[in-house]
């Protein structure tokens, strides 16, 4: 497995759309997932990175190999990378095994067919490689798409939102499998979603891109934790935006104080994202604390959303275990978690 | 769980009284329509004496042979352009790519006999093609050899040149429909483009391909006027010959049964084809196919390619009628003209009705059975009613001259018996046969195109129609016609220039002196009058090129997700 390095890169993807890409780089054996809302290029950048489609200008290296630079391009075909799509887009006329022996083309077929056995084995596929793909179900289609990825041992591998054709209980289950498969065969994923909690199941690293450009880089954690505008922080989880007042290395907001490096006398009045479970809720136990009422309450199972009416009227909602959950009415203790609580200056 | 509808637990008598004879007058109208089918089946066992061993020593053979010819030939040909046509305005970009996606369909709007007419008429000993290199090389009659137009050769060329777009057609459809992930997925996993061409793309547009294909076919086994102005023998030639020459009617329904035979063979070989395989893509999300730019040598190509089936099946043959009707004028401008022009006309307008009338009335008693979830005569009637297309024009004036022609005798007979009074012919012979037999051909297409848009009504439309308190009559009204209304045009319109194009059916079936325009057009090109012919000729294909412009525009909106991007 190669790594794969994309650098100074700009395509127009017809009419005025630019795709920008400064760097972006997977390391071999690590799975990276290119988050962002529809429209925000990252199909664009997989189809770049699978030769699919010639940049304008820049580098694309897999390995040590350039296989895209000004004069010089290498065509999907020659790139020894592996695809795989929403659709999985099997090839209905042949069965499993041929579709899996597909991209093995230059052996014979007992040779194709004694590499193709062990990944249709490992990934359960073996009773059924006289099929064809329409008697399996979408989860089996999934994973016949996988395997003819990775037949040909392809130097990485490029999915494009693998998962959403799947219903949410399967999707959950597929998901963990291929993440198992992915991991001990240490394939390099570049892997394209929208869904931020995918991208956080899967990912090692997160590239979160919007408008066509790379807006952060790095650890699900870190993208979660240290948004680097409110765009990340609001595209990964749901948060509150409440008024606040900037003073020397504290913010104060009607949820009581917090401190924050950023937190400078100059901002002055300035608005804060404040994750739901950053609010955290206590019973009353005495004068001076910051108080709210539990206006709304609505289980999600293990954890409940609850909807708190502020003494000014402003509402916001928090998150906490269902089996602490306030009842409907009842006037809880609030208090913040300071690593939640986001000051974007520039916004 | 089953959804009941109330009509169906509507226990009063009228309602189902009413549901039955409907039912009934279905079953009737489709069995009317299987006659002809059914008489030509039944003569295969009507003992013939010696003609059939005549017929099988002499004749047979080579109607064999020369059909067989003509099949490959022609499919040679139609594949050929079809495909490679409709592949490269697809996936490429290039000079005229636009210009040609619709222009490939001209030669449709061409009748096979008119273009055999202009094909002779410029490549004969006489024509202009021959005349002039024997003026640049002083060669005389036997100095040189040239291809000879009246063969079995120049008949597969003839409809190849007119009938590729059938093929161009449902190519093209298929290979817009095809999912572009599966073709990307073939070039990541290493094929170069033309392999993901051979290897994809071809076997899943197989069966569309074979469909066209065998539509093609069909109509090569059913020409009658190419074949027969090139004197080259085919079964459709035989049967006229048969029945008109020796007024041998039972041999004539053998050949024409075993014609059918052939045309049943396709259908059934198409359908073992496709075996256990799905050709479906199996996904559902579409992207808007990004044709490959080409340029230089390439793109030099793919115009040619695409220009040269367009030039000699429409834009040549079109231009050398225009010249002919120029020079001589006197061929459109004579006094029989506009009335040749009117029959035609009026018999092809009201065909195009009965045919729709029929067609409607059909397919909404099928409808009512879909959404009892049943199965039932009804629809098998439907099915028949449909097969009249596959039916060459020849074998169907076999099935209807016999049964009106017995229909006829017998009334004759029992009213001379009787009150000693001759009715002579009822039914041979007239407007009326003329018009079943074109209703029986074209009733398919009036069918299949009326299907498809009542199709797009669902059941649910009609249910959500019905909570606002619309149904019956007034549902039919809201819902209903503004749905379809596009599609009856449509089915008019076919079939009106399907029946102006007719020749054998109306050659054989028309009533004593009546004439239409492709009769006339052959009439003149057999007396080789091929210039007076370029008249009733121009004015075929210029109603020809209405349904091409229909399908062209149906066909441009018919991708899903057209437009779209992942």
């Amino acid at each position: 497995m190669s790594k794969l390095v994309i650098s100074n890169l700009k395509h127009r993807n017809g009419g005025d759309f630019v795709v920008q890409i400064e760097n972006l780089t997977v390391n071999a054996g690590e799975i990276v997932c290119l988050l962002g809302p529809s429209g925000c290029g990252k199909s664009t950048t997989l189809r770049l990175a699978a030769g699919l489609d010639q940049p304008e200008s820049g580098e694309i290296y897999i390995g040590d190999q350039c296989v895209a630079e000004k004069n010089h391009f290498v065509g999907a075909e020659d790139r020894r990378v592996g695809l795989v799509f929403q659709d999985y887009a099997l090839f209905p006329h042949l069965t499993i095994m041929g579709n899996v022996t597909f991209g093995l083309s230059d052996e014979t077929k007992q040779k194709r067919e004694a590499i193709a056995g062990p990944i249709l084995k490992r990934m359960r596929l073996l009773e059924d490689a006289g099929k064809y793909p329409h008697m399996l179900s979408g989860g089996e289609q999934q994973r016949v798409a996988l395997a003819r990825a990775l037949a040909p041992n392809p130097r990485l591998l490029l999915m494009d939102e693998p998962f959403s054709g799947l219903d949410t209980v399967l999707r959950n289950f597929v998901r963990e499998e291929t993440f198992k498969i992915l991991k001990e065969s240490k394939t390099t994923v570049l892997l394209v979603t929208h869904d931020p909690e995918e991208a956080m199941r899967m990912a090692d690293r997160i590239i979160l891109m919007k408008d066509g450009s790379v807006i952060q880089q790095g650890t699900p954690a870190e993208l979660y934790s240290k948004p680097v505008d409110e765009f990340v922080a609001s595209f990964l989880g749901s948060v509150n935006r409440v008024a606040a007042t900037s003073v020397d290395g504290i913010l104060e907001t009607e949820l009581g104080q917090v401190p924050h490096a950023e937190a400078r006398h100059d901002i002055g009045e300035c608005e804060v994202l404040i994750r739901p479970e950053a609010i955290r809720l206590g019973p009353v136990r005495g004068e001076g604390e910051v108080t709210a009422k539990a206006i709304e309450t609505r289980s999600l199972g293990p954890f409940s959303l609850i909807v708190l009416e502020l003494p000014s009227g402003r509402r916001v909602t928090a998150r906490a275990a269902t089996v602490l959950q306030p009842e409907e009415g009842q006037i809880c203790s609030i208090s913040l978690d300071r690593h939640q609580v986001f000051l974007f200056s520039d916004g | 769980m089953a959804v009941v509808e109330p009509y169906i637990r509507d226990p009063r008598l009228l309602t189902r009284l009413k549901q039955q004879s409907v039912s009934g007058l279905a079953l009737v109208v489709a069995f009317l329509i299987a006659i002809p089918i059914l008489i030509v089946v039944g003569f295969i066992f009507v003992p013939t004496g010696d003609i059939w061993q005549h017929l099988a020593t002499t004749v047979l053979p080579n109607y064999l042979l020369n059909t067989v010819i003509l099949a490959v030939g022609v499919s040679a040909l139609v594949l050929l352009i079809g495909v490679s046509c409709a592949w490269f305005v697809t996936m490429y970009d290039f000079a005229g790519r636009q210009q040609f996606t619709w222009a490939l369909f001209l030669p449709l709007a061409m009748p096979a006999y008119i273009i055999a007419y202009t094909y002779t008429g410029m490549f004969d000993y006489a024509g202009p093609v021959q005349s002039l290199l024997r003026e640049i090389f002083g060669w005389t009659r036997n100095d040189y050899w040239f291809p000879q137009m009246r063969s079995v050769g120049g008949a597969a060329l003839m409809l190849g040149l007119v009938l590729y777009p059938y093929v161009y057609l449902v190519s093209r459809a298929a290979f817009l429909e095809q999912s572009v992930a599966a073709l990307e997925v073939g070039r990541t996993l290493g094929r170069r483009p033309f392999q993901v061409f051979y290897s994809i793309a071809l076997p899943l547009a197989r069966p569309a391909i074979v469909a066209g294909l065998a539509l093609a076919l069909m109509e090569t086994l059913s020409d009658f006027g190419t074949v027969q102005y090139f004197a080259v023998d085919t079964f459709t030639t035989g049967i006229y010959r048969t029945w008109l020459g020796l007024g041998e009617p039972a041999a004539a329904a053998q050949l024409a049964a075993m014609l059918m035979g052939f045309v049943f063979l396709l259908v059934i070989l198409e359908r073992i084809s496709r075996g256990e395989r799905k050709y479906h893509h199996t996904g559902g999300r579409y992207q808007t196919i990004r044709r490959q730019k080409l340029k230089g040598w390439k793109s030099i190509i793919c115009s040619a390619a695409c220009f040269l089936p367009v030039f000699f099946g429409f834009l040549l043959p079109v231009g050398w009628l225009l010249n002919k009707s120029f020079i001589y004028p006197e061929t459109v401008l004579n006094r029989e003209f506009p009335s040749l022009v009117f029959s035609s006309i009026s018999v092809a307008f009201v065909a195009s009705v009965v045919a729709l009338i029929i067609a409607m009335f059909l397919v909404y008693t099928k409808r009512q059975d879909r959404q009892q979830n049943s199965f039932s005569l009804r629809k098998i009637s439907v099915r028949v009613a449909g097969m009249g297309y596959a039916i060459p024009g020849p074998v169907l004036a076999v099935g209807i001259m016999i049964p009106f022609g017995f229909v006829d005798n017998s009334v004759d007979g029992f009213m001379r018996e009787t009150f000693g009074v001759s009715t002579g012919l009822i039914l041979s012979g007239t407007m009326f046969a003329l018009m079943f037999a074109y209703v029986v051909r074209f009733l398919a297409v009036s069918l299949n195109t009326v299907e498809a848009s009542v199709e797009k009504i669902t059941p649910n439309m009609e249910r959500a129609a019905r909570t606002m308190g619309v149904t019956g009559i007034k549902a039919i009204f809201r819902v209903h016609i503004p749905i379809i209304f596009g599609s009856i045009l449509t089915a008019l319109l076919m079939v009106f220039v399907d029946v102006l194009k007719e020749l054998p059916a109306t050659l054989i079936l028309r009533p004593f002196g009546f004439e239409t325009l492709a009769v006339r057009a052959y009439e003149l090109a057999s007396d080789e009058r091929l210039a007076e012919a370029a008249g009733p000729s121009i004015a075929i294909v210029a109603a020809g090129i209405i349904p091409v412009i229909i399908l062209s525009r149906a066909i441009g909106r018919s991708r899903p997700g057209q437009g779209s991007e992942g």
